[in-house]
C-alpha cells in the first residue's frame, strides 16, 4: 500500500468512516506488535500495548499534520508509548511468582501453550536466541536496532522518530550492533 | 589497501551502504586480505541477516483490528456522553432557571418562592385567594406568605382570611427604598402596620401603598 493510500484512509477515518481504520491496523499491526514484543518480551503485554497504540493513533489522527509519512508518525507514537509504559512499569516493583513446596520456595513456571507463528520458522533455535538477546539489549540499543535492522527504517526516519540527531543515530546503531554481535558470538550463533 | 584493521563502525557503514565509493573500495580491498576483518564482516553480516529475518515473521493476532475498532468506538461513545450529559444538565438548569424568573417564581426583591409549599392546604387557600383578587405572591416562607394586590381587592381578601381564621397584617415598607438623606437605595426590610398581628381587625388600615393602588399583606399560616 502506498503512502497516498494511507492518507486517503486517514481522511476517510477523520470524516467519520471509523471502519476504514481497520485497514491501517491490519497493515501495521505486525510491525507494531513485533516492536513492542521485542521491547517487553511478553506476548500478552505486547498485545495490550499494541492495542493501546492503535487506539492512541486513532484518537490522535486529527492532529496528524501530514508533514511526515504516516508510518513515521505512527512509529513515533509507538516508541513514545513504549517508553512511557516502561517508565510506568518501573515505578512498580516486580514480584516473582513463587510457590512453596514443602520448605522450599520454587519459581512458578507459566507456560504459554498458544501456537506461535515463529515456531514455524526453519531455524527455530537461532530465532529464539536472537530474540532473547534482543530482549536483553540495553533500552537505548533495543529500540534503534529494532527500527533499523528489523523494520529496515532509514537513518533519517529513525532520527525523526526518536527525536535525536543523525550522528547520534549512527553511533547508537554501531554500538548496538557491536553489543548484539558479541552476545550472539558468545552464544555460538555467529 | 590499508594495513590497519577496520573499525567496527566502518564495517557497519559498509553493510549499510553508508560509505562513499572510495571508502567502500578501500574497505572491501582490506577485507579480502585481512582475515580478522573478514571474520568481523561475516559475523556482522550474519547478525544483520538474522535480525532482518524477523521482519518477515507474520504474527497472526485473531480479530485484532475488529477488537481495536470496537474499543475505539466504545471509548468515543463514553467521551460523547461525558461531554453531552453535563451540557444537557446545564441547559436544563438554565432553561428552568429562566422559566422560574419569567413566571415570577422569583419576586422583585429576589426572594425565592418555595413552590413546593403549594401542596399545603392552608397555603393553597391563601395563594388562591390572592390570585383570585388580581394579586401576586411575593414571598412564601414556613411562617407566612407575602402578597400584593389592588386596594379594591382588600375587602374580598380580608373576607376570605377572616372566614378561614387566618392572621394577617399589612406591610408598610418592604425591600429597597430610596433614603433621601443618604442619597442611595437602602434595604429597609419589613415593617408591619400598627396592628402587627390582627385578626378580623377592620381598623388596621394604616398600610402604605407600595405603588399607587396596590397594597402588600403578610398572611400568617
Amino acid at each position: 500500500m502506498s503512502p497516498i493510500n494511507d492518507i486517503e484512509i486517514i481522511n476517510r477515518v477523520i470524516e467519520g468512516d471509523k471502519e476504514a481504520f481497520s485497514q491501517i491496523v491490519q497493515k501495521y499491526q505486525n510491525m507494531v506488535f513485533k516492536y513492542v514484543y521485542y521491547q517487553f518480551n511478553n506476548y500478552d503485554e505486547a498485545l495490550d500495548i499494541t492495542q493501546d497504540i492503535f487506539i492512541t493513533v486513532m484518537e490522535a489522527l486529527k492532529s496528524f499534520r501530514q508533514e511526515s509519512k504516516f508510518s513515521t508518525w505512527l512509529y513515533s507514537i509507538m516508541v513514545n508509548h513504549c517508553k512511557n509504559y516502561r517508565k510506568k512499569m518501573n515505578r512498580y516493583s516486580t514480584v516473582s511468582l513463587k510457590v512453596m513446596r514443602g520448605e522450599d520456595e520454587v519459581d512458578l513456571q507459566l507456560q504459554d501453550y498458544r501456537e506461535n507463528p515463529e515456531d514455524k520458522v526453519v531455524n527455530e533455535d537461532s530465532i529464539r536466541i536472537i530474540k532473547e538477546e534482543i530482549s536483553k539489549l540495553p533500552e537505548d540499543f533495543k529500540d534503534i536496532i529494532t527500527l533499523r535492522d528489523i523494520d529496515g527504517l532509514s537513518y533519517n526516519e529513525i532520527s525523526e522518530i526518536l527525536d535525536i540527531n543523525l550522528s547520534n543515530v549512527k553511533v547508537r546503531i554501531h554500538r548496538g550492533r557491536e553489543y548484539l554481535k558479541n552476545r550472539l558470538h558468545a552464544r555460538g550463533l555467529i | 589497501m590499508t594495513l590497519k584493521h577496520l573499525k567496527f563502525e566502518e564495517i557497519s557503514d559498509l553493510l549499510d551502504d553508508e560509505l562513499s565509493n572510495q571508502e567502500k573500495e578501500q574497505c572491501l580491498s582490506h577485507i579480502t586480505v585481512c582475515e580478522v576483518c573478514c571474520q568481523e564482516y561475516d559475523s556482522l553480516s550474519k547478525c544483520l541477516t538474522l535480525l532482518s529475518s524477523l521482519k518477515n515473521e507474520c504474527i497472526v493476532i485473531p480479530d485484532f483490528s475488529e477488537r481495536t475498532i470496537m474499543i475505539c468506538r466504545s471509548r468515543e461513545k463514553k467521551r460523547f456522553f461525558l461531554k453531552v450529559v453535563p451540557a444537557i444538565a446545564a441547559s436544563v438548569i438554565i432553561i428552568f432557571g429562566v422559566g422560574f424568573i419569567r413566571t415570577g417564581l422569583f419576586n422583585d426583591s429576589g426572594s425565592y418562592v418555595a413552590a413546593n409549599l403549594t401542596g399545603h392546604n392552608e397555603t393553597q387557600k391563601i395563594i388562591e385567594s390572592v390570585s383570585n383578587s388580581n394579586g401576586r405572591i411575593i414571598q412564601i416562607t414556613q411562617a407566612y406568605i407575602d402578597g400584593e394586590f389592588d386596594k379594591s381587592s382588600v375587602a374580598a381578601i380580608k373576607r376570605v382570611l377572616q372566614k378561614n381564621n387566618i392572621k394577617h397584617t399589612f406591610i408598610v415598607n418592604s425591600g429597597m427604598l430610596v433614603n433621601p438623606a443618604a442619597g442611595r437605595m437602602e434595604d429597609v426590610g419589613f415593617t408591619p402596620g400598627n396592628a402587627s398581628v390582627s385578626l378580623n381587625n377592620d381598623d388596621n388600615q394604616n398600610y402604605a401603598s407600595i405603588e399607587s393602588g396596590r397594597v402588600r399583606m403578610r398572611i400568617f399560616k
